[in-house]
């Protein structure tokens, strides 16, 4: 076929560094996101070492902010996002999800820090005299008669956060980014189980005793239902994309997303963990949690250069 | 915000055009644009411009349509550029305003907001931008802003032979396209038509005479805006809120039960 028969639609050419932000990021809403919800309603039962989840938040956000300003062109302009120079005032497109985005994370950041303060606290580390009343706001924002509100609010950004990639590369040209609104929903399974996986590992190498094990099943159970959410949501995403499905099933694309996200990512994972025996019990936690890791980093791969590749 | 003046624009008829690139040459010059790599042939077509990106900010489309039996052939070409919509896709989702209509209600960026994160390029849906590799920024026709301040008509008018590219006041061409449409239409033309009148993103301030359907010629039919799917994104956001936050909750819960279940067995059965 004659090249303009088709429309010229230019790709973006993310540059590749998209793929460890998207993964980053979603690590750190993904955790922040169930600690919250367990942490609002979750019962009254043992939640020891729940709280750790924010430290994973915390830590990865600047790293997920770094990479962010490294795949622009101008990287030294990256304030534009949020101060408009030539107006002299604030910077938010409505229509932009990322405008939008750059601010969702601005407020997530403070969401994190709060939960940050709470697990020091928790933890009796870096405990600062001239801070103790941010200590103390953070603990009775988390289990003062307000705590719902709160964590619910959190539980909110974090989920916006996790998606709004997914509502940015949906709101483009690119065929295979637009045929579907299931990328977001893709990036929040995979959040979760990515998320909550770092947390397991997290716990698992922290665990003096016995203290966090209860945690750590009830965490790797979540794990297990949103890996069977995860692989039914793959499913559904490449039939919806229905012509461009080619975009991320051909050739190397393919195998990746079966073999490497589905089978090595998902269903090995859930496997191993539905037989602990078999390896061991901790060696099991472990294993599959990096194998879920890998599966989220290649999914990324696969869903943002696919498409880009394509055209 | 800009107060809008006037409302300039270009009729470009591609009936008229021949293929000389003249228009290309004036743009390249004008804007000092680098010169394309030589030699850069594209090798399916006598046009080697192939596109346009953040060096060739306007492009001479060259169409060898040849029907399937292969015994008719002929050229079609069209000056191509960015069409300055009034409903710009470009300009919609660009997170720093960057990009902004001017006093003549054409479409500009401003490279000192510009941050070169690329997203303008998914809004267009005419894969007009593209980032310049020296500035690292977006790159598109300015419909010559800096000649239009000076009283001047673009570069690529001026320079055009065959007056193929019409400068001027929107309204005025869009009286003298119709008219255009009409006498080719009479003349034996029926395919003839407007191109990028108020139906298509709102009026596009640069629009086409054709010869025959826009895809002819690599132009979308409908073209919309990127938002057009953003609602669906944000909708299957909250879905996927719930239903994550669902599943957590009660994959946690039966959990917990099964739990209490197994250890109250355990007590029972000791
Ligand atoms: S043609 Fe493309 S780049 Fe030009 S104004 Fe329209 S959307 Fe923007
Ligand atoms: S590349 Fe520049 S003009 Fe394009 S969306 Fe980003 S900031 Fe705006």
């Amino acid at each position: 076929m004659y090249n303009y028969e088709l429309t010229q639609l230019k790709s973006p050419d993310f540059p590749f560094i998209i793929i460890f932000d998207l993964f980053i990021g979603g690590i750190a809403a993904g955790a922040f996101l169930v600690a919250v919800l367990l942490l609002a309603f979750g019962g009254k039962i043992n939640k020891a070492g729940l709280h750790r989840a924010y430290y994973i938040t915390m830590a990865l956000l600047p790293v997920y902010g770094l990479l962010l300003i490294l795949k622009l062109e101008q990287k030294e302009r990256f304030v534009n996002v949020m101060w408009q120079a030539r107006e002299g005032s604030l910077m938010i497109n409505f229509q932009s999800p990322m405008s939008l985005g750059a601010w969702v994370l601005n407020v997530f950041i403070v969401f994190a820090a709060v939960g940050f303060l709470y697990a020091l606290r928790k933890d009796g580390m870096l405990q600062f005299a001239w801070a103790e009343k941010l200590y103390k706001s953070a603990v009775w924002l988390h289990e003062g008669p307000a705590a719902k509100v709160f964590l619910s609010l959190g539980a909110v950004f974090a989920g916006w956060f996790a998606m709004y990639l997914g509502v940015l590369v949906t709101t483009s040209h690119l065929p295979a980014w637009t045929a579907t609104p299931f990328i977001p929903t893709l990036w929040a399974f995979s959040a979760v189980v990515t998320g909550v996986s770092v947390v397991i590992l997290l716990l698992v190498f922290t665990n003096r005793g016995s203290k966090l094990d209860d945690s750590i099943h009830r965490l790797d159970n979540i794990v297990k239902s949103v890996i069977v959410a995860n692989i039914a949501m793959i499913i559904v995403f490449v039939l919806a994309l229905g012509q461009w499905s080619e975009t991320v099933t051909r050739g190397m694309y393919g195998a990746l997303l079966w073999g490497g996200v589905v089978g090595a990512g998902l269903i090995v994972p859930l496997l191993l963990k539905m037989k602990p025996k078999l390896l061991g019990q901790k060696f099991t936690l472990i294993f599959s949690s990096v194998l879920v890791l890998v599966g989220g980093f290649i999914l990324r791969y696969v869903v943002m250069m696919g498409p880009m590749s394509y055209w | 915000m800009t107060q809008i003046e006037s409302k300039k624009g270009m009729f470009i008829d591609t009936t008229l055009c021949h293929g000389c690139k003249a228009c290309e040459v004036a743009c390249k010059s004008w804007n000092e644009l680098p010169a394309n790599s030589a030699p850069s042939l594209t090798g399916n077509s006598y046009d080697n411009t192939g596109k346009l990106d953040g060096e060739n900010w306007r492009h001479v489309k060259f169409i060898e349509d040849i029907s399937d039996d292969r015994k008719d052939s002929r050229w079609l070409f069209l000056s191509d550029s960015c069409k300055h919509c009034q409903l710009a896709g470009c300009m919609s989702v660009c997170p720093t305003n960057a990009i902004i209509r001017t006093e003549f209600d054409t479409v500009y960026i401003d490279h000192d907001t510009c941050i070169g994160c690329k997203y303008c390029i998914t809004g267009c849906p005419f894969g007009v931008i593209e980032i310049g590799h020296l500035s690292g920024t977006a790159e598109k026709c300015t419909l010559c802003y800096d000649r239009l301040q000076a009283g001047q008509q673009p570069a690529c008018a001026q320079a055009c032979p065959t007056d193929s590219i019409e400068f001027g006041e929107v309204e005025d061409l869009v009286t003298m396209a119709k008219k255009r449409e009409q006498y080719l239409q009479s003349a034996g033309y029926g395919k003839a038509q407007i191109y990028g009148d108020k139906n298509i993103l709102g009026g596009l301030n640069v629009f086409y005479m054709l010869e025959d359907k826009p895809e002819k010629y690599g132009l979308p039919s409908d073209p919309q805006m990127p938002q057009k799917t953003m609602v669906g994104g944000y909708w299957s956001s909250v879905f996927s809120l719930f239903a994550v936050g669902l599943v957590s909750l009660l994959s946690f819960r039966s959990y917990r039960e099964r739990k209490f279940k197994e250890e109250e067995e355990t007590t029972t059965g000791a």
